[in-house]
């Protein structure tokens, strides 16, 4: 009788925070997030715009990938950067397999920087922290790729 | 040869971790298999947990979608007294369990399954009273020992399939095996004695699903077969009245089962860094631990009874147990995590036995998770409170623990490494 009685207050309380603990995301602060297109449309409008490409290849059952969504995709400066400075593509595994194949991709989630000649400049498997991956996206927005790798850049950085 | 090969390696792997396994907490079962679900307080039906999904929601599995491995163990400190109806107190002779887990994970190909396997305590239980009195009102003085371990440990090879988006489903098949020995008051001529070596192979399984609600909920559940467990090859000690020490060659015990088990789980993330979590479980020991019966045959002395059943009532309760849990990232690299958890004991007051005291009932648990490019290491403190509880039952030959009092308390450590590749 009193395991019963702890199982309702347990369940009270678990109802109780689930309700008071108001999410906040990114979306609720008018972002729009990031402007994500497929490999194709990214290839089409890299050749107008000239700018790298930024390939996510994840898994839409993928825990790792939505840590990373959340952790880092969600944040708004992250997004207008990204917005204003790459050509953010994402490809799902199991739906573009092609793509996945091309670029040798099986781990979820895994980054590539693509420059806009066409050749790659950066690839990172697992979850990014947002530091590292801000370093990544100046990295490649200021063309420093050009000059140095990406270890040398990271450790010019104070 | 090959098939001989492989029953060989299993047996050989349960069995090299079958004597590692030691003092469970729900009844016999671990309250979550590795850190981060003991961090949780054992919330994880609903919850991401790499290759920990293989002892827990095996759906899971098909989130990890990688290669991983994971290798942990948990250090279990019991501590427990005795004391006896018109007795003095005993304690527990100290003890440490090391509860070792490893397992593998990977999704298979470009496919839509994940494939794993591990090796992992399922549970157990052990106590060693040295110097009990036996007998306070009627024998003063005289005193004995009660001793028991048992260990379960299990090998499940697991599948795992997303089904859609939001829905994946899994299973894992158990390969179990278990030992057993026990004293009780070996040198109590006529009633008391010792049983060495009880061993059984059992097959079970589990089943899961887990459903993704949106970005914020998900909600799992699993089911759990139930273990037939029939001891047997052991040995059996007695002193007999005008014989002294006879030893039984065939030993077996029935009547002892790992019982099913139901789980339901939510999980809720909150914010972008706190994640709650929220089990319900239902483990059926009323069907699984009723009268356990050893019997002893094959005696080395002719004048000794051929045959001896020696029943132990127990009629265990089934229990209700509520997991919560917490997860919140402190900082990119590291989360901790807090949890409760509190199923009531199984065990009837009547037929309380301090040789199977399995009666912790609240437990708190601390941990946290260190991330390191591929790696994590995590780690997780549970403190089970103290309970103590009195067998009420009649004094006679089926119980001879009347009026004993038995207090139960553990501390345990988890810690667990993974390697994602």
């Amino acid at each position: 009788m009193q395991g019963i009685k702890l199982i309702l207050i347990a369940l009270a309380a678990f109802v109780t925070l689930t309700i008071f603990t108001v999410p906040v995301t990114a979306g609720e602060h008018g972002e729009q997030g990031v402007h994500w297109l497929t490999y194709e449309q990214g290839l089409e409008k890299q050749q107008e715009l000239k700018k790298p490409l930024l390939l996510f290849f994840h898994l839409s059952y993928c825990y790792r990938c939505k840590d990373m969504e959340r952790r880092v995709y969600k944040d708004s400066k992250v997004i207008s950067f990204i917005n204003q400075n790459f050509i953010p593509v994402i490809v799902d595994l199991d739906k573009e397999k092609q793509t996945a194949k091309r670029f040798e991709v099986t781990y979820t989630p895994t980054h590539i920087f693509i420059t806009p000649d066409g050749s790659t400049a950066l690839r990172e498997k697992d979850v990014i922290t947002k530091s590292r991956f801000e370093r990544m996206l100046e990295y490649m927005a200021t063309g420093k790729y050009k000059t140095m790798n990406f270890d040398t850049y990271e450790k010019c950085q104070p | 040869m090959k098939k001989r090969l492989i029953p060989g390696l299993i047996v050989a792997t349960l069995m090299f971790f079958t004597p590692l396994t030691g003092w469970a907490t729900n009844g016999m079962n671990m309250i979550g298999t590795g850190a981060v679900s003991a961090g949780m307080g054992g919330a994880d039906v609903a919850v991401p947990s790499g290759c920990t999904a293989i002892a827990g929601n095996p759906a899971q599995l098909a989130t990890t979608c990688n290669r991983v491995i994971s290798v942990g163990s948990a250090l279990m400190f019991p501590d427990m007294e005795d004391q006896p109806s018109g007795g003095s107190n005993v304690d527990n002779e100290f003890q440490m369990f090391p509860v070792p887990f490893i397992g593998y994970a990977q999704r298979i190909g470009t496919s839509r399954w994940s494939a794993g396997i591990g090796v992992f305590a399922q549970g157990g239980m052990g106590v060693d009273f040295q110097d009990v009195e036996v007998d306070p009102v009627n024998a003063p003085g005289f005193k004995d020992d009660l001793m028991s371990e048992i260990g379960f440990v299990r090998l499940s090879p697991t599948v795992a399939y997303n089904v859609s988006e939001k829905l994946t489903m899994g299973a894992s098949l158990y390969a179990g095996y278990a030992t057993l020995k026990y004293d009780f008051f070996p040198t109590l001529a006529g009633m008391g004695h010792k049983v060495e070596d009880l061993s059984s192979f059992t097959f079970s399984g589990r089943f899961g699903v887990n459903y993704q609600i949106n970005d914020k909920w998900s909600v799992g559940a699993t089911y759990t077969s139930e273990s037939s467990i029939d001891f047997d090859d052991g040995e059996l000690t007695m002193i007999m009245p005008g014989l002294g020490e006879v030893k039984y060659d065939d030993v077996k015990m029935d009547g002892f089962t790992w019982p099913r088990q139901v789980e339901v789980g939510a999980a809720y993330r909150a914010t972008p860094k706190l994640l709650l979590a929220m089990d319900l479980s239902w483990i059926n020991w009323s069907s699984a631990i009723k009268t356990v019966t050893v019997t002893a045959s094959d005696p080395d002395n002719s004048m000794a009874p051929g045959s001896i059943p020696i029943p132990f009532e127990m009629d265990w309760d089934d229990q209700f147990v509520v997991a919560i849990g917490a997860e919140y990232e402190l900082t990119e690299t590291f989360k901790v995590r807090a949890g409760y958890n509190y199923g009531n004991t199984p065990v009837t007051n009547v037929n309380l036995s301090p040789i199977f005291p399995a009666l912790v009932e609240h437990h708190a648990t601390v941990g946290f998770t260190y991330s390191w490019t591929n790696w994590d290491l995590d780690f997780a403190y549970e403190h089970a409170f103290t309970n103590t509880e009195t067998n009420d039952g009649a004094p006679g030959p089926s119980n001879p623990f009347s009026g004993s009092k038995v207090s139960h308390t553990m501390d345990t450590f988890n810690v667990q490494m993974s390697y994602r590749f």
